[in-house]
């Protein structure tokens, strides 16, 4: 077999592939009874960005009895090397082969990385279908956001686990050894192969099924309507339970943090000290999913956080500490929490930052805290050029506070800002699109008016405004759920409008590929049948698909077509509120009637509070998930809001 | 305060970047608790300076560096704190403290010394490791051929695009013996030759070796033996 040094000697970035980092946990694999890989399907530099995976490797290698590593995609060129090798996919820490694991959990971060999972699959020598693994076969598990709704790639995977994983890893690992028994009374394979009772693979997802979360999608049977449409999703056995909620966890502080992540050797996406702030977010934006599959929002405690700072600082080594969320301006002792950190840290040459600076929900004073060392671009994220369309998406930002934002930040210095918008929301018209171009004149006259624009060395800064429009995807478990994607003809209408009204010296213009919004339009509510077309896709060549150099749309439409379905069924039609949707039977705790209320509202043009600061919205994921909102800031969190 | 080290770069470390390898010595530092002086301007960063960089893939048996420290730190506790906060692979085999008036291997370091070897795994290394005399003939006469060459015209790609260089006045010594290929080469500002280059001019295939620095120098004239090691600068 050709040498993985060989391997390696002829490949970009090499560093991807050896592990040796600080802090990177290596287990003897005799020493433990259980070998759980732990898959992201991008490159190295992705995904040891991501914190999910960080927190899940820590919980795992924190049993003396589990081994936890990491599985990446190689890049294009070290696949190629692999394959032509004979090389099957490997894990980071031991480069012992992928299926020699036990279980091997993936993230389903993004539909368009669904290709890159069956590539994953294909390279480590795992039969893609759940249905054809066989005893000596490891048990693929899901998790992530796209598992709440991950039907088409039910097919590919043994189980998926809804929610917040850290309490549920233990309980899988738990049920696993409870099924095979320990290896010691016979071989890690001979045992996995029948399981103590000789119950066979079906004995552990069985056990699995009565795990609160997790989701066997072996073990249910959808029927279609003749028209396509779904008519049910039920359990094909006794004893599994015909809605699958998430888990969540109650309390932050109670949980273990990892202070001592791995510390890459390559510039990885984000590299630098994570520190998670809070989960959740009921600002109640209707277009996002994460506003609904994370609810309700949990805090960790300043003091934590703190000392969760001051302990990775120490041991990785990092200069930035980054406060992460989904909002984290809208931490309710952001200010405080910031200056403390900043006054501690500063001194030693260790900034602090935000992941992205929401002018929306920040103020400036604290935005220069954060940018005392160097003043990067803010970020403004209205979404919609219009009030009217705002309050449809519920973005509850007004025109008066962006421009209010723009003019203090300008004041204090700033010449960068970056404007987020959408485009194809639901409801939308031409004048919404031009209202966002009108939106960045005013931001420009604003800047006009200020008129102090020098840099630091005297020179005259002109304003650097960039207008960046993504494509509205319609997601699961979102008010939107209901909403047809605007099709394609639509999304490429809007993008050459706004091209040609949007003045060239007035901002750079980027928009996203509409043909990759489609795709994941299609996959984003998509049901189990889609299965045969992500196979079909891989079979022609598809991965990478997020990378825009290896998008390939034609071969896409090919495999759809090659299939037999129809992508616009998915992605282009609206569902009425009785259709039976793909993942009813999985459960975020957020009611079903308050997501048809959100959807009233929206197409009626009324916005709707932050449970943090106006009062219970009635979305019922505290008591069906029997868990509570909890600000760790107390009153002050509320005035700080207001 | 001016701290001088020795370290070895080795096998777990070798496919560490040079700029990868910088920010691995910076982010130890702050493990360590060593207090690394600050540059001024703009954009500070932290005072370090190694003495060459080493290509992706190469192992450093000697390497160098230099480091500023804004408050004294014993050289053997240096040493000790450094190893303590770094990733396998690398490790200071000895720290000095160096006068501020020292000459600096950043700047002064000429030449260098490699050795190369068949890597284990491609299944020919039994061969050559063995010294058999068979499998040694071709590189010795390709050794000899090279030397008594005026010039060896070889093409170097980079970023930027190709360029000739001429390797031979870059190549001081290439010795064969008991499967291993030491080298001397020119190393630094007035001209490097690369081992990889050194490698393909002899007819041998640079992915089948691999490739050990074993010392860097501040050189003055064509004899190796009269060359100041980085480390007694």
């Amino acid at each position: 077999m050709v040498s993985f040094e060989r391997l390696l000697s002829k490949v970009t970035k090499p560093a991807r592939y050896t592990g040796g980092e600080w802090n990177e946990v290596r287990k003897d694999h005799d020493a433990v009874e259980v070998l759980f890989a732990l898959a992201f399907p991008d490159v190295y530099e992705v995904g040891m960005s991501h914190l999910g995976l960080r927190l899940l490797y820590h919980e795992l290698n924190k049993r003396p009895d589990t081994a936890a590593e990491r599985v990446f995609s190689p890049w294009v060129d070290m696949e190629a090397a692999m394959r032509q090798a004979g090389r099957p996919l490997f894990a980071l820490e031991s480069r012992a082969p992928v299926r020699d694991f036990d279980l091997v959990g993936v993230t389903l971060q993004y539909e368009m990385s669904f290709t890159n999972i069956l590539n994953l699959l294909d390279l480590a020598g795992i039969p893609l279908l759940a249905a054809e693994r066989g005893p000596d076969d490891p048990f693929l598990v899901a998790g992530g956001p796209c598992a709440f709704n991950p039907e088409p790639v039910a097919d590919f995977f043994d189980l998926v686990v809804l929610g917040e994983g850290e309490e549920a890893v233990h309980d899988l690992v738990q049920a696993y050894l409870e099924w095979r028994g320990s290896r010691r009374d016979g071989g890690r394979r001979a045992r996995r192969a029948a399981g103590k009772a000789g119950e066979g693979r079906e004995g552990f997802l069985v056990r699995a099924a009565s795990i609160p979360g997790v989701y066997v999608p072996s073990f249910y049977d959808v029927t279609y309507r003749s028209d396509g449409r779904l008519e049910s999703i039920r359990p094909n056995r006794p004893g599994v339970p015909a809605v699958v909620a998430k888990r969540v966890v109650r309390d932050l502080d109670e949980l273990d943090y990892p202070t001592d992540p791995i510390v890459p050797f390559l510039d990885i996406v984000h590299d630098r000290i994570m520190v998670e702030v809070f989960r959740g977010c009921t600002r109640g934006c209707r277009f996002c999913q994460a506003g609904v599959i994370y609810r309700p929002v949990r805090e960790r405690s300043p003091e934590k956080v703190k000392g969760l700072a001051a302990e990775l600082v120490r041991k990785t080594g990092y200069n930035e500490i980054s406060l992460t969320s989904l909002s984290s301006g809208d931490y309710s002792t952001i200010a405080q929490t910031l200056r403390d950190l900043i006054e501690k840290h500063g001194p030693a040459g260790v900034g602090v930052s935000l992941p992205s600076l929401r002018v929306d929900s920040f103020d400036v004073a604290l935005a220069e805290e954060v940018q005392k060392v160097r003043k990067t671009g803010l970020t403004f994220a209205p979404e919609a050029g219009t009030q009217r369309l705002r309050d449809v998406i519920n973005k509850n930002v007004t025109e008066e506070d962006l421009l209010r934002t723009a003019r203090a930040a300008f004041s204090s210095g700033w010449n960068a800002i970056k404007l987020y918008f959408m485009i194809g929301l639901p409801t939308e018209t031409d004048e919404d699109l031009l209202g966002l171009v009108d939106l960045a004149q005013k931001i420009s006259r604003v800047y006009d008016e200020v008129g102090h624009h020098r840099g630091p060395r005297g020179n005259r800064r002109a304003l650097r405004l960039t207008v960046s429009t993504s494509s509205f995807v319609p997601k699961a478990h979102t008010p939107f759920q209901w909403e047809p994607q605007t099709p394609l003809d639509g999304l490429r209408r809007k993008q050459d409008l706004l091209r040609h009204r949007l003045p060239r010296r007035l901002a750079e213009f980027n928009w996203h590929d509409a043909n990759l919004s489609f795709i994941e339009g299609v996959f984003a509510r998509g049901d189990r049948r889609l299965g045969r077309a992500l196979l079909e896709a891989h079979r022609r060549g598809c991965h990478f698909d997020a990378w825009s150099d290896h998008f390939r749309f034609d071969e896409w439409l090919a495999a759809f077509a090659a299939v037999g379905l129809d992508p616009t069924f998915y992605a282009n039609r609206p569902r009425s509120y009785d259709e039976v949707l793909p993942w009813d039977h999985l459960s975020s705790g957020v009611a079903r009637e308050f997501l048809i209320e959100e959807h009233r509202r929206a197409m009626a043009g009324e916005s709707t509070p932050d449970c943090r600061t106006a009062g219970c919205t009635l979305c019922e994921v505290c008591p069906t998930l029997d868990v509570d909102l909890s600000l760790k800031g107390g009153a002050e969190a509320s005035a700080h809001q207001g | 305060m001016r701290i001088r080290a020795e370290f070895v770069k080795g096998d777990r470390a070798r496919y560490v970047s040079h700029l990868d390898f910088i920010r691995t010595w910076e982010r130890a530092m702050r493990r360590a608790g060593l207090p690394v002086a600050m540059s001024q301007g703009f954009n500070p960063h932290p005072k370090m300076a190694p003495a060459a960089s080493l290509p992706v893939g190469q192992t450093g048996r000697s390497e160098v560096i230099e480091v500023t420290l804004t408050e004294p730190v014993e050289p053997d506790d240096f040493a000790r704190r450094v190893n303590a906060a770094m990733p396998e692979g690398f490790r200071v085999t000895r720290a000095k403290e160096v006068p501020a008036e020292a000459e600096s291997p950043a700047s002064s370091v000429s030449g260098a010394t490699y050795v190369a070897w068949l890597s284990d795994e491609t299944g020919a290394a039994g061969t050559a490791s063995d010294g058999d005399a068979a499998a040694s003939r071709p590189v010795a006469e390709a050794i000899e051929r090279f030397m008594s060459a005026r010039e060896v015209r070889v093409t170097r790609k980079s970023d930027k695009g190709e360029r000739e260089v001429d390797l031979r006045p870059l190549v001081f010594e290439l010795r064969w013996g008991d499967g291993r290929l030491t080298m001397v080469l020119a190393a630094g500002r007035e001209g490097t030759a690369r081992p990889v280059d050194v490698l393909s001019a002899l007819g041998l295939d640079p992915d089948d070796w691999r490739v050990e620095r074993t010392g860097l120098f501040k050189a003055a004239g064509p004899d190796p033996v009269k060359w100041t090691a980085a480390w007694d600068l």
